[in-house]
């Protein structure tokens, strides 16, 4: 069967911009346009669902998005009681728990349909999604183990939280970041620094006290805490949902800013770099941070180390043969070779990226994981 | 008038924008200082649009903080190549906090790399920091001052020079400098502690007396300084100082007081960050009087009160005082500034000299606001977005 | 001759009749010194808590005279000119002198103080009188100020017509009934807390709705105690529910049966160091004053702002 007849189909957020930007590539290719199955109906209704898919087509999922009811209805099927108001954190650990059923489920579903093709297993998506499931299997991979960050796996009871993050703090020289175990993008990430007893936290947080009630939102302000009164009030909400720590690593700069990149690995080929360039510790994109010119950062830091980056980030993704494409997240240090972080299996959306000619979406369309496999 | 030059300038960009109008068609020439920049022209139905449309950009670009390129703040002065009080400015806008210096006084500023030549002519004004562990500030201010760019110098920026340890002082730097002054002969401007969050909190810095930079300095324009904690002026004296910028989470009242008894017959811009309690501001507003009484800076022209506490109390006594009549701008911004406050800037006089004023980030409400607008000054009332409704600024993270 | 401010200091204290001239502040507070001989000029001079009598006029300070609680101060100089002068508490002080010059004048708990100057100039800055018990007008001259501070002037019932005052003023306590025309949309305080005209001034039409729908408890303290507690309490139509004796007096839980809502559920008590009648809400479950005021004790009140840089 032709590339050109095969039929798509996208789990994923119908009303999102990455479904439509999708659809519109593929449109451009000539591909019959995608049709979208609405995470909210697989959750709600089960795997049956995806019967509806063509024999013999290709089924990319895409991110769950964030609308309200679709994260209410993971947490449900993650066993959780507490659904979070628009931007707060909370239930992390049980929006998890039902992303990763439901991933099973999928999973169950597509060997019984060894006819659809999957841009990405289930399996390496619930890997991905899992801060720690990743850690452990960079740390499998000795020779990658090397090239991440000090990283720890941080208790989910408060005391024995504080009791090993306080040791790891120290270890890494005063300045760590803490994330949680589940978020994405820059959900939670907090920088915390210890120096001369004092302590200090960055984060896009905003606390929201009401009634004794500790609340914690998502804020595209990026805040700087000293109290430690603040300090343990973050903690004690982000700490039960899950939470891993890696030393701050004293980034390269471009223009007096902090910089670090996202490599969208596809089939094999790491040409999609972003230099994620920020004046905050936090670098994610969406928080107003600038994507730095990669011609300005070769200059700045010289072409061989992001040559260096992008050879990190292939052998990452090497780690998750199942996946067509990831978006992997590389630190590059003002000395020394370069760090990954974490792979994101949606971390693939960043319209406008151009390489070699092509989008994201016109590179991950023009490849498949068939024709993938068969070079392994 | 149917042409008009406005140039901006802050910790992060300097620029140009000039329009002209002829018949019914407009042409906007804007860019960075310094550049051709790039032109725009737009035609209209008729010249009556074409001037409206003209004047409207125009107020557009003075409420964002343009002035004009021959205005008093603007211009060079008599000397020819002094700087022009615009470049004294520090940062504008909240946001920019958490952001290290792109310029200082109106040049480019660069990290230091001692394996690359320094640019010749003063165009670029390093920064020479300490970051993380690398304890990279006086080893590469001291290779600087060894090239003969640094005699061409005028301005320097003195990052954070602590590193690791977030206690270190600036004595060290400050003795360098002083050391050294004579190979930095040029020297106008001077930014001790261009430090971020990130690098050092702002109350966690440790700051010292700066006197010895004025006495060994005869030729300094500019001090700009960031960081309360022992920072101190104890001889404030200075026959050609034109601008002092103090950033800080909370200035001692004994620092406020020095400010209030200095010699700075110069002086045209000054900008006391006084900020709260909690971080060492212990001073009031009776501390501010001499300033207040015009008496001591007969050549100010900017007066930043900012990043206060007690914004109101301020806002009520200033409106009375001698020196509002004479100054051109007053800035506020970035403090808990109220109603209360508000409504006493009413009474601001609209019949001296007093062109721009400043509220940004501030906690008024719409009423006071609209009050605010009618005044016939131009007022900066924006506050950043995370101080509008909450839910706009919470964002919900999307699965990746 | 030229000295530092310490050298200054002490040789204010050791009595030296030499003349001292500087650059800064001295600093006499808390010391037993009983006058000055010399003749100072100085920036700020802080004599608080001092047995001084009588400041010379051979001392000349340009900006803070600080002679806060000098409880022997009866006399100042003619002519005193300073940028601010502060004689807080000073229980004997009975006026203030002529041709007296300062922006800002801080005079609270002057039980004493009832003379104003003939002439004088105090103007630009801020003037308290607070719980000045014996003044029983203001000045013709005063003014224009910040900030105007009379609360606790129980004997003074009107201000002169034309005074400006750009900031609030604080008139809680005090028996001024109105404000003259100039001060009509001056922001108004009752013993520091902001509170609209009407609370101010027509504390009769007040009613328990509004108290009840006030979320800000300081403000909702002041609006109890203008239209009377008893009034409110019965108005209301509270019920005790609970009471007992603490520190501040007699305690009342009381319960407030609303339509359409759940039942309010407070605690009527005495602050007892300062002797006010609070009316704190508690959780509708709670059943004695003991479990309120535990609740209480363990609820932080939100802070009104958030410094802007949290540096």
């Amino acid at each position: 069967m032709s590339f050109r007849q095969q039929a798509h189909w996208i789990l994923g957020d119908p009303q999102s911009r990455r479904v439509s930007d999708y659809r519109e590539t593929a449109l451009q290719f000539g591909l019959p346009a995608p049709r979208c199955i609405d995470w909210i109906d697989v959750i709600k209704e089960g795997a049956d669902l995806l019967n509806c898919i063509s024999v013999d087509s290709r089924l990319r999922i895409d991110s769950f998005g964030q609308r309200t009811d679709v994260i209410a209805a993971l947490i449900s099927h993650g066993d959780g009681l507490e659904f979070p108001q628009v931007g707060q954190i909370l239930s992390l650990d049980h929006q998890y728990s039902g992303l990763s059923r439901i991933l099973r489920v999928l999973n169950d579903w597509s060997i019984s349909r060894p006819d659809v093709e999957l841009d990405q297993q289930p399996s390496e998506i619930e890997v991905m999604f899992d801060k720690w499931a990743t850690h452990r299997r960079f740390a499998t991979h000795g020779e990658l183990r090397s090239h991440r960050p000090q990283t720890t796996l941080l208790p989910i009871e408060p005391s024995a939280f504080w009791d090993s993050l306080q040791p790891f703090v120290q270890s890494c020289g005063g300045r760590v970041f803490v994330k949680p175990r589940y978020a994405s993008s820059a959900s939670g990430v907090c920088y915390f620094r210890v120096c001369n007893g004092r302590q200090q936290l960055i984060a896009p947080i905003e606390i929201d006290r009401n009634l004794g009630r500790v609340r914690l939102f998502n804020s595209l302000l990026v805040r700087s805490y000293t109290s430690p009164r603040d300090i343990q009030d973050i903690f004690s909400v982000l700490a039960p949902q899950g939470m891993i720590a890696e030393a701050a690593v004293n980034k390269a700069r471009v223009d007096g800013d902090r910089f670090d990149f996202r490599v969208v690995v596809i089939n094999g080929k790491a040409d999609h770099v972003v230099a994620r360039q920020s004046t905050s510790p936090i670098t994610n994109l969406h928080l107003g941070n600038a994507r730095a010119s990669l011609h300005r950062v070769e200059e700045a830091v010289g072409a061989d180390r992001v040559q260096d980056c992008r050879q990190l980030a292939l052998r990452a993704a090497d780690l998750f043969p199942g996946a067509l494409y990831c978006g992997v997240d590389i630190l590059l240090p003002r000395t020394g070779s370069p760090l990954v972080c974490e792979v994101n299996a949606f971390g693939d959306f960043l319209p406008g990226l151009i390489a070699d000619g092509r989008s994201v979406y016109q590179a991950i369309l023009n490849s498949s994981r068939r024709c993938r496999e068969a070079l392994f | 008038m149917n042409r008009r030059e406005l140039v901006f300038m802050d910790s992060t960009s300097n620029k140009f924008w000039n329009i002209e109008l002829a018949g019914d068609s407009r042409t906007v020439t804007y860019g960075r200082a310094g550049t051709e920049g790039q032109s725009k022209t737009k035609s209209f139905a008729g010249e009556e649009a074409a001037k409206k449309d003209f004047a409207k950009l125009i107020a557009e670009k003075m409420k964002k903080g343009y002035v004009d390129a021959d205005s008093a703040t603007a211009s060079t002065g008599d000397a020819g190549d002094a700087l022009p009080v615009l470049a004294f400015r520090s940062i504008l806008k909240h946001e920019d906090i958490s952001h290290n210096a792109k310029t200082f006084i109106g040049k480019r500023v660069a990290d230091y790399d001692p394996e690359k030549k320094p640019a010749a002519g003063g165009k670029t004004v390093y920064r020479f920091r300490s970051d993380y562990d690398e304890a990279n500030c006086i080893p590469h201010l001291t290779h600087f001052l060894e090239t003969n760019a640094a005699a061409e110098a005028i301005g320097i920026v003195i990052g954070n020079w602590a590193g690791e340890d977030s206690d270190g002082d600036p004595c060290e730097v400050i003795k360098l400098l002083c050391d050294k002054c004579d190979r930095l002969s040029s020297l106008k401007a001077i930014y001790l502690g261009d430090i971020v969050s990130e690098e050092n909190e702002m109350s966690w810095i440790h700051q010292a007396d700066v006197t010895p930079l004025l006495e060994a300095f005869p030729k300094l324009e500019l001090l700009r300084t960031r960081g309360g904690t022992d920072l101190a002026i104890s001889q404030p004296k200075h026959a050609s100082l034109r601008g002092l910028v103090c950033e800080s989470g909370g200035l001692s009242a004994e620092f406020v007081r020095s400010i209030g008894r200095a010699k700075f017959p110069a002086l045209e811009h000054l900008e006391l960050w006084l900020g709260t309690e909690e971080y060492g501001g212990d001073s009031t507003v009776e501390d501010l009087q001499p300033i207040l009484s015009g008496e001591l800076f007969p050549n100010l022209k900017y007066l930043g009160l900012r990043n206060c506490e007690f914004a109101d109390d301020i806002a009520a006594v200033i409106v009375n005082s001698p020196l509002v009549k004479r100054i051109e701008t007053l800035d506020l911004s970035l403090s808990v500034l109220t109603d209360e406050g508000g409504r006493a800037l009413l009474s601001l006089p609209t019949d001296g000299l007093l062109k721009h004023v400043s509220l940004h980030y501030n906690f008024l409400t719409g009423e006071v606001t609209k009050l605010l607008n009618k005044l016939p000054i131009k007022l900066d009332l924006s506050k950043p977005s995370h101080m509008e409704e909450d839910d706009e600024w919470r964002f919900v993270a999307v699965g990746e | 001759m030229s000295m530092t401010p310490n050298q200054a200091r002490d040789h204010i204290l050791a009595g030296s009749s030499e003349a001292i001239r500087i650059d800064g502040s001295i600093d006499l507070s808390g010391t037993d010194l009983k006058e000055i001989s010399c003749s100072v000029s100085c920036n700020d001079l802080n004599l608080s808590g001092t047995s001084i009598q009588e400041l010379s006029s051979k001392v000349k300070v340009r900006s803070r005279l600080n002679l806060d609680h000098c409880k022997k101060l009866e006399r100042l100089p003619a002519g005193l000119t300073c940028g601010s002068l502060s004689v807080r508490g000073c229980t004997f002080l009975e006026r203030l002198p002529e041709h007296l010059t300062t922006w800002f004048l801080n005079a609270s708990d002057c039980p004493r103080l009832s003379e104003w100057p003939q002439e004088a100039a105090i103007r630009n800055g801020n003037v308290s009188l607070r719980n000045c018990l014996e003044i029983r007008s203001l000045p013709d001259w005063l003014g224009p100020l910040g900030q105007l501070d009379l609360a606790g002037c129980v004997n003074l019932h009107r201000l002169p017509e034309g005074l400006r005052v750009t900031g609030w003023i604080d008139i809680g306590g005090s028996s001024v009934l109105s404000l003259p025309q100039s001060l009509q949309n001056a922001p108004l305080r009752w013993r520091s807390v902001r509170v609209t005209h009407e609370i101010a001034f027509e504390p009769e039409k007040i009613t328990s709705k509004q108290v009840l729908a006030e979320k800000n408890a300081e403000l909702r303290r002041v609006m109890i105690e203008r239209m009377g507690y008893l009034k409110f309490s019965e108005e209301v139509g509270a019920k005790e529910i609970d009471q007992d004796t603490d520190a501040g007096g007699k305690r009342q839980l009381l319960i407030i049966e609303l339509n359409e809502d759940e039942p309010l559920v407070g605690l009527a008590c005495r602050c007892p160091s300062t002797n006010r009648q609070y009316f704190l809400r508690v959780p509708p479950e709670t059943k004695t004053c003991h479990q309120a005021a535990a609740w209480i004790a363990g609820f932080d009140d939100p802070e009104l702002y958030q410094p802007m840089i949290e540096t």
